[in-house]
Formats: structure tokens, C-alpha cells, sequence
């Protein structure tokens, strides 16, 4: 957790004067108040062992199910604090943590959260006496220039969500620094990670981290496969498929009815479920130990992860509106970082 | 589930030094629920060994004037949440099935938080809010500092009496009350209430004399205690030793206390109404050597008349009457023409009786009504309540004028005396209560008591000086005592069950109060509103030896633990020493007697028994013995009777004459 004193209003009233008009802080972050900008789609993936996507009864777990040790979540808070001209300067807030699971309670693991907050602004679009100010403050700042949009035509929400991405880039970097922290430390230990996998092949080696979406702007299947996922029961998983992106390797990944919807939306409830094959692997080498799965199974291994992510649905991470797919180690992340890193959003 | 061996330690692992003060929490404070100067409020780690009742200390963040500030505090009241927002959501994430709940994965966030009441601020000035620090749990000096112990405790001051230690975390400090505010002259008396059967108040008050007599200074004085016996066996045997666990002797031993009974015990009861048994408990004969009678004879009683006659009673005309005849008649010659001019020495009950029978068959004799002023009527009634008492304190009021009184003068320092008035009618209860404490009194005002403080405990305060009711002569006096006692050096320890049934004036001058096991009834009266909840609470559930102390040094009511006394209990005092059998008359003579000459014999003074004197001319001669202390007892006791037995040696009968025969009777020869 750096010690940097946090930039504040007064601050950077007072580093700016004249050269850019402060604007009030508001009520909600820009995460809340700019409208979502990508809309949902849906794409095929391919099936990792079933020939057709169908739907999978995760059996009661012969023990008590349990199986993360550690909680992951960072969180990320941006605000508009000045505009130069019709340039906005956003200032964004990150956070991160691991939350330990230590005698049935949460407890920060290793040094702490790590946090940071900076100055996001296209430096070429505004007077370089501008920087030179904000310069002054000690904040860091972040150049949010982006050579497809041009500087005399760019709409002001365009600056805006342009600086908010940045400002997830780095809550994102800092959750993947702390998952390889994990995964160097804890010798492959499960780790319950909110959102997919980051990109990192140390911890895509590693085989401890866990990704757990909530979110569902890509559906992985279409058609009659997207049909069986959308009406999977309560303890149902689907197919295992592969997700492959351009900027990491392929994961395995399927979906995992916690909560019958019953007459809420068909996505209530369901979460998405991203493991390495490493973890894959790793899970069903520990199983091979105990002589209950043969080594070469990764539905066994999928099954048992699910009846990790199915076991944290209790307590419930009410009254957080997302607590039908959230974890309440994940709610426990929230908490601690809002309360240790002061007011900010998800 | 643990984190693997392999991951590094969480931040949450809290060592700390064996010898740094032990962190327990931190202050915080809202808007909705801020510190002030008088209370702050903190959290702790779970498995914080705080509790209502303990104390603790914070230590400032910033410095004042070079000073950084600390704050002594009490915990009052405690409370825990989670991040649940409705008890619903708990019942709905486990399936209402609590056998879940108790296997899930992950407990709930939960918070401890205490609010505490400040004990001090160190500087005291400027008196500020409590500041956001951290938390420490109270050591002894801390103890010390937090409860202004620390000025009486210095050397030169040393009046500290231990009433009990404080436990907490692993730690127990000794826990000092100022003498100077026990027993005067800054402040005094004791008030203990509880309710019965849970070792609390007399266990705590014979606790505490053992204290006092081990701890009260030289430098200021002897001190000595009376105790009145008002219930069963209770105070019956505080010179026999009970078996102490281990755990009561470290408390004894590290409190400065001898784990022994009292040395200088003496008993006083009055004789049941036959007049030569005592009427105590303790009448085992193994335990007669301390135990002596106590009777008062016309004189003591005719001082304190006005405490068994009600308002009905006394009129003006006959409080003039009585007036009249104690300062006219008794214990002085007296003749009055209407009866003759005779002369009476009017001494004791009988004489009294004999006098007023007189006056009143001169009185109808001479056909008058008034005598003196006096109306007969007003005479009839007088003589019908005074001679009264002494039907209603049998036993204790002698026939005879003798009294036989508690050592006035002659205490001795660090000396316990009870009077047990157990087995008394209630009115022979007041009249001990006040003459016994009136003489008390006097005593100490002239500075002839034989000690120059004198603690005198009465149980079940709420009978003689009850919140409402009339008013008696024994409340009165009770309230006098409480407040102005301390100037003369007499201290009331008092105990009853309920303390709101006690009058407020009684209870509040009594500068320190103890409070054993309460009834959640008696909590829930007006009196006990300055208490919160939670220490309320506590007192209901006080375990025995757990006591809640008051004292006008301590700001806030402070928990302790005093050990078990090192005296029998009445309970176990009477199974071990069962009553003795009523003795016979001889019996009872010579047991007393023995007292004064172990090596008498029945047979040496068995003439006396048989038959040629009355019961009350025996007695007569026990007491004068008793009285006189001689060296030679039985020779003493024997000498009273010489007389009698010369005038009483029955004379002859007269042999009457033989009637001579008549002349001429055939059967004469």
C-alpha cells in the first residue's frame, strides 16, 4: 500500500488556479454514471470433451466442499475533478486485496491491499503549463491520448470512458500482481479470483487461481447450446468449453447454476467459471491422491471446483445487489478495501 | 480451511512482547455516536479478554502542551454486529437450516464494540474528548492510576485497605479502599446489598473487618467492631478457623491479609426467659469461654423507654409520667404522703410494679383521681406499658437491677463484639440496637470508648431503617449515625437485601457501597437507573465472592473478587458446633460460673440445688459472682447462700405436751 498522500480537491484547486474550472464532486463515480458501452454478444466456443453442450449435476461434495483458501478483488473509483477546456481530468482510484480465510474468518493476506490513485488526461490536448501544475500536486499522471480519436472531434464522454478504462487497467494490473504474488507464495493453493483469470502465465501455470465471473456481456455458446446453459438448475454446470482470447492463452471454462432463478432473469444466479488447465490439473492430481477421481478426468475436476464456488454461496453477500452469483469472500474484499482505502465504488 | 502452510503470514498474526502493555483495541467514534469526556468507545479483536468491568487505557495521539494524554476507562457496556442487514438474509443464505450455518465456509464479519466510562484523564486539564488510540488493557499501575489509588498507596499516605482484587487478561490487581473515606473522617460507612444465600454480605463484611484490622494504619488509631447477630447463626463463630481452598489463601496472601479467624472475638446475648441459658446459637459448650450474658435492669431500659412505645403510647400526659418517675423515682428514695410517707427504692421491674400498685390503691383509697398532675387513668397506663417491658425482653431485662453491658470503655483494639439478638422479639431487638449504639456514641464523643473507631454492622437494614413508615427511635438514631458519625469515629457497615427499601439518607452518606448478587427486580427500581444495562446485568449474575465496589475515589463502580472468609460460616459453624442442650438450672450455673474458675465442680456447689432456694435467688448469686469477677468463685458464689441456710434451718417442731390420762380410764397405766 503506497503511503503517497492522496490528492485532494483543495490540492488541486490550488495547483491549477485559473488554468482549468474545477468541478464539484459528485454523487456517483464515473463507473456508475457513464452508461455500459458494450453491449451483450454471444459467441461459440469449442466443447473441451462433451460432443454438444448439456447440462452436468455437480454431485454433493463427500466433505464439507470447501476449497479456496484466499479471496481476490480489486475495486476502482473514478471521478471528473476539472475540466481544461472541454478536456476532462478524471481521477481514479484503485485497490486490490487478498482476503485469507484463517478459523473460518477473513484476515488481509500478506502486506496489505495495494492501492493507487492517479491524473487521467490526453496530455496533448491540454497547455503543457497544465501539466506542469498537475505536475506539482506529486500525483501521478496518466496519459489517456488516444491516436484514434482526434483531439478537436472527441466527444467529452469519449475522454471519459477512455480515462475509465485506463483506470481499470490498473485495478487490473494491480489484482494480477497480487495473483502472482499468491501463486508464488502459496504453492498452488486455490484461490477464489473475482472475474476471469488474468493474463498472466505464472498464474495460468500456477493452477491456484480461480476466476468466478458474475457478469455475462459474452455468452460463450449460441443457439440450442446457449439454450441449455441459460436453463441449467440449481447445481448444474455445463459442458467444459475453451475460451481463447488474443491477449491470453486458452483457459477452460463453464457455467454454474448457484441459484434456481426461478422466475427471475435466466442469468440470475449463474456465474461463469474460468480454471487453467494447469488447475484442471492440478485438482485432479490431488484427487488421483486420494484415490477418488482417475487422473485424466476434467469433468471430475471441473465437478470439484464447482462444488468450491457452489459451497461459498453461503453466507449470503446481501445487501450487495449482485449476492445471487457473489461470493461473500468477494463482498469481504469490497468491504475491506472501502473501508481501508475510503469512499470507492466497484 | 487454513491458508497452506506455504503462504506467507496474514497481517492479521498479532505478537506481542511479554513486557510491552497488551493492545486491545482502538477508539472510534461516529457522528451518530461520538466520544466525550466522560465516555469513548472502541473495538477489539475477538478474542479480546475484555468484559463489562474491565478497565482500560488510552493512549493519545497528539501531544498537549508535551504531555501525551492518557485516558482510564471501565467497560459498561458491550455490544457485537455483523455486516448482516436483516436477520431474514442469514435464514435464507443457510436454507433455514442451522446444521449449515454451522458448517459454512466463511463466518461473517463481526464487530466487538465497547463503550467505556472514563475513570481519569491524565493531565486532568484540559479536559478533552477521548482521542482516536489505541487501547490497552489496564496493568497494576494502571489499576492504580485509573481508580486514584495511587494517591492513598504513596508512601506517607498508606491508607489503602484491600477490599478485593480486579481480574482481567490473565492479571489481578489489588484493589485498595481509602480508609480515610471508610472510616473517616473525609467520608465513612459501608453499604453492601445482594441477595441471600450467595456469600455476599456477611461473608464480605467479615472479609473486610479482617482487612481493616490488618491494614488500618497505627498512625491513626485502634479500631474495634460491633456486630449485631440479627439472623440465625450468621456471625456465631467468627473465632473458628473454615478450611480455605488454595486459590482463597493467593488471594489472602497477595492482599496482605492473615488467612486466620479473629483473635479477639466476645459474645453478648441475652438469657432465654427462664433466665439462666443464653439465648444464642452459639451454646455448644465447647465455645462458652467468650460468650457472656447481657441484661440491663430498670435503669438502662427506663433511658431508652421511648424505643418500645409506640406513638399510641405516649402521649404529652404520659411522657410527663414517665419523665416523673425516671428522674423522681427510680434509683433514688422516694415517699409521697398519699402512700404513707413510706419509702421506696424503686431499682428494679418489681420495685416499679410494687410502687405503682401502691400508688394506685392509695390513690382509690383516698378516692382521687389525680395524683401529681397525674390522671389515674394516665398512671394505670404507664405502669401497664412499663411494667410490660419487661414481659416483652424476657431474659434480657432483669427483675433484680443488675446489668451486665457490653466493656464500654474497655474495647479493645482490633476486637470483635457481637451481640446476637437472633432469637429476640422484635422489640427486644431495638431496644439492644439503640441502647447498645446510644452508649456506643456517648463513648466515643467523650473519647472513652477504649478505641477511637468503632464499626458497627447491622444486617437487614430495610427493618430498622426502612424507606417509608413511621418513624422510630432506632431510624432516627440509624440516620444520625450516618450523618454525623464519622466525626466521632463511629462507622456504620450496613447490609440488607434490598437497598431501595432502605432510607436514602442512610444509603447515601454511606461513602462506599457494595453490591454482591442482585435481584433483577431490585435492579429495575428507580435507584439503580445510573447503572447501564449491561453492568446491570452483570450484578444479577455475580458469581459468590464477585463483588461491585463504589467508592468515592473510584469514578466509576468497579468489579472485584475478595477471597472466602477465613471464619466458619454460620451453616457449617452450626453443623460443627451443634446447640448445645438446654441446660438445667445447675447445669447453666456451673457452666457459667466455670468461666470465671475452670476447676469448679458440680459436686462443690450442689448443696445450693437442693431445694432450699428459689430459682431466682440462685441466679441472683451467679450473676453477682459473674459480676464481681472474685478469685475465689465457688467460695464467692457459696458465701450468698450462708445466711439463708442458718435462718432457714428448720426449727424443731414443738412436741406437744402428752395430755395426762384421765383419772379412772381403764387403759391408762
Amino acid at each position: 500500500m503506497g503511503h503517497r498522500r492522496q490528492l485532494t480537491a483543495r490540492a488541486l484547486h490550488e495547483a491549477l488556479g485559473p488554468l482549468a474550472r474545477a468541478v464539484a464532486p459528485g454523487d456517483g463515480s464515473l463507473e456508475v454514471s457513464l452508461a455500459a458501452q458494450e453491449a451483450g454478444r454471444t459467441t461459440a466456443a469449442p466443447l473441451l470433451r462433451d460432443r454438444a453442450m448439456r447440462a452436468h449435476a455437480v454431485a454433493a461434495a463427500a466433505d464439507d466442499g470447501v476449497g479456496f483458501v484466499a479471496f481476490l478483488d480489486g475495486v476502482q473509483e473514478s471521478r471528473v475533478v476539472a475540466y481544461v477546456g472541454t478536456v476532462p481530468i478524471v481521477h481514479g482510484r484503485t485497490g486490490a486485496v487478498i482476503r485469507a480465510r484463517v478459523d473460518r474468518r477473513l484476515v488481509t493476506w500478506g502486506d496489505g491491499p495495494r492501492s493507487d490513485d492517479a491524473l487521467y488526461l490526453p496530455m496533448g490536448g491540454v497547455p503543457p503549463a497544465v501539466i506542469d501544475a498537475l505536475a506539482a500536486t506529486a500525483c501521478p499522471i496518466v496519459d489517456t491520448t488516444d491516436d484514434t480519436i482526434g483531439a478537436e472531434e472527441a466527444h467529452p464522454q469519449q475522454l471519459l470512458r477512455r480515462a475509465v478504462h485506463l483506470v481499470q487497467r490498473e485495478r487490473e494490473a494491480q489484482e494480477q500482481a497480487l495473483a502472482v504474488a499468491w501463486c508464488r507464495a502459496s504453492g498452488g493453493a486455490p484461490l477464489y479470483l473475482d472475474g476471469g483469470l488474468p493474463p498472466s502465465e505464472e498464474v495460468l501455470a500456477g493452477g491456484g487461481a480461480i476466476g468466478v465471473i458474475k457478469s455475462h456481456h459474452t455468452l460463450y455458446a449460441t443457439g440450442s447450446a446457449l439454450a441449455t446453459v441459460m436453463s441449467l438448475g440449481a447445481g448444474e454446470r455445463s459442458s467444459i468449453f475453451v475460451v481463447e482470447t488474443r491477449w491470453r492463452a486458452p483457459v477452460a471454462s463453464w457455467y454454474l447454476r448457484l441459484r434456481a432463478p426461478g422466475r427471475r432473469d435466466p442469468l440470475w444466479g449463474l456465474v461463469r467459471v474460468e480454471a487453467s488447465l494447469a488447475a484442471l490439473n492440478g485438482v485432479l492430481a490431488r484427487a488421483a491422491e486420494g484415490g477418488s477421481a482417475p487422473a485424466d478426468d476434467p469433468d471430475l475436476a471441473a465437478d470439484r471446483i464447482s462444488q468450491w464456488v457452489a459451497a461459498e454461496s453461503a453466507p449470503l453477500s446481501l445487501p450487495d445487489a449482485r449476492w445471487d452469483t457473489m461470493a461473500y469472500g468477494i463482498r469481504d474484499c469490497e468491504v475491506y478495501l472501502r473501508a481501508a482505502l475510503g469512499r470507492l465504488a466497484t | 480451511m487454513s491458508p497452506s502452510p506455504d503462504a506467507p503470514p496474514t497481517s492479521a498474526a498479532r505478537e506481542q512482547p511479554e513486557d510491552r502493555p497488551r493492545l486491545l483495541g482502538r477508539v472510534v467514534a461516529t457522528e451518530r455516536r461520538p466520544n466525550t469526556t466522560h465516555e469513548f468507545h472502541f473495538w477489539t479483536a475477538l478474542d479480546s479478554p475484555v468484559g463489562i468491568g474491565t478497565i482500560v487505557r488510552v493512549e493519545g495521539t497528539h501531544a498537549i502542551e508535551g504531555q501525551i494524554p492518557q485516558v482510564y476507562g471501565v467497560v459498561t457496556d458491550g455490544m457485537s454486529y455483523s455486516d448482516l442487514a436483516s436477520p431474514l438474509h442469514d435464514v435464507i443464505g443457510f436454507d433455514a437450516d442451522p446444521a449449515r450455518a454451522a458448517r459454512a465456509a466463511t463466518e461473517r464479519a463481526e464487530i466487538r464494540l465497547y463503550t467505556a466510562a472514563v475513570l481519569r484523564h491524565i493531565p486532568d486539564e484540559p479536559l478533552q474528548p477521548v482521542a482516536m488510540g489505541q487501547v490497552f488493557l489496564a496493568d497494576d499501575r494502571d489499576v492504580a492510576v485509573a481508580l486514584r489509588m495511587d494517591g492513598y498507596l504513596r508512601e506517607g499516605a498508606r491508607t489503602g485497605i484491600p477490599v478485593g482484587v480486579y481480574r482481567a487478561g490473565g492479571m489481578e490487581s489489588p484493589i485498595y479502599l481509602d480508609a480515610d473515606f471508610l472510616l473517616g473522617p473525609e467520608a465513612a460507612h459501608l453499604n453492601i446489598t445482594g441477595v441471600s444465600g450467595l456469600a455476599t454480605k456477611t461473608s464480605a463484611v467479615e472479609w473486610l473487618l479482617a482487612s481493616i484490622f490488618a491494614h488500618f494504619p497505627a498512625k491513626k488509631g485502634s479500631v474495634a467492631a460491633v456486630c449485631f447477630n440479627v439472623k440465625g447463626p450468621d456471625l456465631c463463630f467468627l473465632d473458628q478457623p473454615s478450611t480455605l481452598e488454595a486459590r482463597d489463601r493467593t488471594l489472602y496472601e497477595a492482599l496482605g491479609v492473615p488467612a486466620a479467624p479473629f483473635p479477639n472475638v466476645h459474645y453478648f446475648a441475652p438469657y432465654k426467659a427462664k433466665g439462666y441459658a443464653l439465648n444464642t446459637l452459639r451454646s455448644n459448650p465447647a465455645l462458652q469461654h467468650n460468650v457472656s450474658p447481657l441484661t440491663w435492669g430498670l435503669r438502662e431500659v427506663m433511658q431508652f423507654a421511648e424505643v418500645l412505645l409506640n406513638k399510641d403510647d405516649i402521649d404529652a400526659k404520659a411522657d410527663a409520667l414517665i419523665d416523673f418517675v425516671a428522674s423522681r423515682v427510680v434509683d433514688q428514695p422516694f415517699s409521697d404522703p398519699l402512700m404513707g410517707g413510706r419509702q421506696f427504692q424503686v431499682r428494679s421491674f418489681a420495685d416499679l410494679d410494687a410502687f405503682f400498685r401502691e400508688l394506685i390503691d392509695a390513690m382509690e383509697g383516698a378516692n382521687r383521681e389525680q395524683w401529681r398532675t397525674h390522671h389515674v387513668a394516665t398512671i394505670r397506663k404507664v405502669r401497664n406499658r412499663l411494667v410490660n417491658i419487661a414481659t416483652r425482653c424476657e431474659g434480657l431485662v432483669t427483675n433484680d437491677g443488675h446489668a451486665s453491658d457490653l466493656p464500654n470503655g474497655r474495647s479493645e483494639d482490633r476486637a470483635v463484639y457481637v451481640i446476637d439478638v437472633a432469637n429476640l422479639e422484635e422489640d427486644a431487638q431495638d431496644l439492644i440496637f439503640a441502647r447498645v449504639v446510644s452508649k456506643l456514641r456517648e463513648h466515643l464523643e467523650r473519647r472513652a470508648l477504649g478505641v477511637d473507631h468503632l464499626v458497627v454492622f447491622v444486617d437487614e437494614l430495610n427493618k430498622y431503617a426502612p424507606a417509608d413508615g413511621p418513624e422510630t427511635y432506632v431510624r432516627k438514631m440509624l440516620l444520625d449515625i450516618a450523618e454525623r458519625g464519622r466525626y466521632l469515629g463511629l462507622v456504620l457497615f450496613s447490609a440488607q437485601q434490598f437497598r431501595s427499601q432502605v432510607h436514602r439518607r442512610v444509603v447515601g452518606n454511606s461513602g462506599t457501597a457494595i453490591y454482591g448478587r442482585m435481584d433483577p427486580d431490585e435492579l429495575a427500581t428507580p435507584g439503580y437507573a445510573v447503572i447501564g444495562p449491561s453492568t446491570r446485568t452483570k450484578l444479577a449474575t455475580l458469581d459468590k465472592g464477585q463483588l461491585m465496589v463504589r467508592h468515592p475515589h473510584f469514578a466509576q463502580p468497579i468489579f472485584v473478587r475478595f477471597p472466602r472468609p477465613a471464619v466458619l460460616s454460620g451453616r457449617e459453624g452450626a453443623e460443627r458446633f451443634p446447640q448445645g442442650e438446654e441446660p438445667t438450672l445447675q447445669e447453666a450455673v456451673l457452666r457459667q460460673l466455670r468461666t470465671l474458675d475452670p476447676q469448679l465442680t458440680m459436686a462443690s456447689i450442689a448443696t445450693v440445688f437442693e431445694g432450699l432456694y428459689r430459682d431466682d435467688e440462685i441466679l441472683r448469686a451467679r450473676d453477682r459472682t459473674m459480676r464481681e469477677r472474685p478469685s475465689d468463685v465457688k467460695g464467692h458464689f457459696l458465701s450468698q447462700f450462708r445466711s439463708l441456710v442458718a435462718s432457714r434451718v428448720p426449727a424443731p417442731s414443738p412436741v406437744r405436751p402428752l395430755r395426762p390420762a384421765p383419772l379412772g380410764d381403764p387403759y391408762g397405766t
